[in-house]
């Protein structure tokens, strides 16, 4: 007994160790993600803001840039300092956020659906966002302060209502298998598209553009389109952000979440509105891109797992980079004409999520 | 410390379950048992909340569990469920501390305190030097002890299992069920324990409820339910009990013809 005592303290000690070293591990690991993603932000950042039809250095790009916070002065001609600022960062700006904020609500999606395959683009959220969105645009063109903030706003009131749609159409009973949810998704997102396209064929004048912008072409330029969507990204990704735990507990389904003491309906209400507020800001003035939210979560799951704590972070951090680095390609292999992004992606998405369909079938998921 | 008043559950305009009254007091372990479907899952779902029930109350020190607040709940009821469809993404350690998503703030930050209750949670059922590895590479008796840790890190006093034995080999059947039992004598859990197999009911439960077509038939120490007469309708076919070559108590054995 007293052996078995003496015992069971070292080994108590010894447990005291290991749950320290866990707690430690989680930080000085998951520093370098973190560093990883950073960097590939940064990077991508000032090719996106370097390369195009003018092409200004990157030494000169960041010299310009931080002579807007520093007392240094730069010998650069006045037209890089007027492409850079006036057409170049805007765009490299919407991209970003467009970028983080599918990848983000793509990883939330999944965590939600408790599926990898779930993302904005394929439970039609997207398509309805665009719907909301061109509706808007049909009633009034962009061109106020107001009617710039109306755009995600209606892009918001389709997305949620399509993402309450796509799940009421896919519930088989207590459950939603992710069959039915992709089925209906699509089903849902081609019928929102088809109106779509129909407004804007059926339009006269400014709206007939919004079709580059279906596509997935960052139509309007300028600051205006980043100052309508960044508040609502900056809401909705910080809200993904605080849930990303109870999205942790709710992988053990939602019978053990509740009896873990989750409130599952609220958190999930909670999830589906704030990834839709930050779909719908991304589609507003980007278009439907489709696969970034579920190409960079992905990803990000199979070098650093998923635990939506570190996933979510990274997930935003790395589809910021991802959407500058095709929009990149986009913009160069037909230079001087662009692609639309949104059909880049699509080429490079598509195949990559047949690999993750084969790859589903030939293990269980994660 | 736990208390069914006249449970009724109905599912699709069907009885699953009609009238069930039962007590666990603390310090004891009751288990239930019955055939293929006859509703032990579902009772242990309706007392945690994930299934309605159309009649009666649960009440938990003294307080009517099903009107309180989730996290509430879930401070005086913790649920053991059977380790299938486990989610690998995450390790032992992550698994157990989610035992305190009760007690956390709406930033989810779990405090020192948090992380000492399921440091002694993983001791209690000796997964401690499993803490670093995937829920999902362990063994199935493994991985009940994990979920076990995750239930004592809530700090419920009411512990209930939903047939935890059910895919394990005997020595790790042996394993749980001790542990269970000890923490009814040693540090007074009141236990409500679903269990198939019911030999293994008579060694290690106090008392046993025998239900049957969506009713309670028998309720009482091993030896007085677990007899030839009470099971045989019960299982539809004859059943003959003998008596326990190693402890006396009752030893339940199905008759081939």
């Amino acid at each position: 007994m007293k052996a078995r005592q003496r015992d069971g303290g070292k080994e108590g000690q010894r447990d005291e160790r290991s749950l320290s070293r866990r707690r430690a591990h989680p930080l000085s690991v998951s520093l370098s993600p973190y560093l990883w993603c950073f960097g590939a932000l940064m990077a991508a950042l000032l090719l996106s803001a370097a390369i195009g039809a003018v092409s200004i250095p990157p030494l000169d790009v960041a010299r310009l840039l931080l002579s807007r916070v520093l007392p240094i002065s730069v010998d650069a001609p006045e037209t890089f300092i007027t492409i850079l600022f006036d057409i170049r960062l805007p765009r490299v700006a919407l991209t970003a956020l467009t970028g983080a904020a599918l990848a983000g609500s793509g990883a939330a999606y999944q965590g939600l659906f408790r599926n990898p395959l779930a993302d904005p683009y394929l439970l039609g959220v997207a398509s309805g966002a665009g719907l909301g969105a061109v509706v808007a645009m049909a009633i009034q063109w962009p061109s106020s302060a107001l009617s710039f903030f109306a755009v995600p706003m209606a892009a918001f009131v389709g997305a949620v209502l399509t993402a309450l749609l796509v799940y009421a159409l896919a519930r088989v009973g207590r459950t939603t298998p992710i069959s039915t949810l992709i089925l209906a998704g699509v089903a849902v997102g081609a019928f929102m598209t088809s109106v779509s396209t129909f407004l804007m064929l059926r339009a006269q004048g400014e709206l007939r553009r919004a079709i580059n912008w279906m596509l997935g072409g960052f139509a309007l330029g300028g600051w205006s389109p980043v100052v309508a969507v960044l508040p609502e990204i900056i809401l909705g990704l910080g809200v993904l952000l605080v849930v990303s735990r109870p999205l942790n507990v709710l992988q053990f389904g939602d019978d053990q979440a509740r009896q873990l003491g989750l409130n599952v309906d609220r958190v999930k209400r909670v999830v589906i509105i704030a990834a839709s507020l930050t779909t719908a800001a991304a589609v507003a003035f980007s278009g439907i891109i489709g696969f970034v939210g579920l190409a960079v979560p992905h990803l990000i799951r199979l070098m650093w797992g998923g635990d939506y704590r570190r996933l979510i972070p990274l997930s935003i951090i790395g589809g910021a980079a991802g959407l500058l680095l095709v929009d990149l390609i986009a913009r160069t292999v037909l230079a001087p004409q662009e692609l639309p992004v949104g059909v880049v992606t699509a080429l490079i998405g598509a195949p990559f999520f047949v690999w993750l369909l084969r790859r589903a079938k030939q293990q269980a998921f994660w | 410390m736990l208390s069914l008043q006249s449970i009724t559950i109905r599912y699709n305009q069907r009885t699953i379950l009609h009238d069930v009254s039962l007590d666990v007091k603390a310090g004891e372990v009751v288990a239930l048992i019955g055939p293929n479907g006859v509703g032990k899952s579902t009772l242990i779902r309706a007392i945690s909340g994930g299934v309605p029930i159309a009649g009666g109350r649960v009440r938990a020190n003294e307080r009517d569990l099903l009107r309180l607040p989730i996290e509430q709940r879930a401070r005086l009821v913790a649920v053991v469920p059977q380790a299938v469809h486990l989610p690998e993404a995450f390790t032992v350690a992550e698994t157990v501390l989610m035992g305190r998503t009760a007690y956390l703030g709406w930033l989810g930050r779990e405090t020192a305190a948090d992380l000492a209750i399921a440091q002694a949670a993983m001791e209690r059922t000796c997964v401690t030097e499993l803490a670093a590895r995937r829920i999902g590479e362990l063994s199935g008796g493994e991985q009940q002890r994990v979920l076990i840790a995750r239930a004592l890190a809530q700090s419920a006093k009411i512990l209930l299992l939903d047939e935890p034995t059910a895919h394990l080999d005997l020595k790790h059947q042996a394993g749980i069920l001790s542990l269970v039992r000890e923490l009814a004598k040693n540090e007074g859990f009141a236990i409500l324990i679903a269990l198939h197999d019911l030999n293994l009911a008579a060694m290690y439960a106090d008392r046993v409820a025998l239900l049957s077509n969506g009713a309670l038939v028998a309720l009482g120490a091993p030896p007085d339910v677990l007899t030839a007469e009470q099971l045989s309708p019960v299982y539809g076919l004859r059943i003959s009990v003998y008596e326990h070559p190693a402890n006396g108590g009752p030893w339940v054995m199905a008759d081939s013809k």
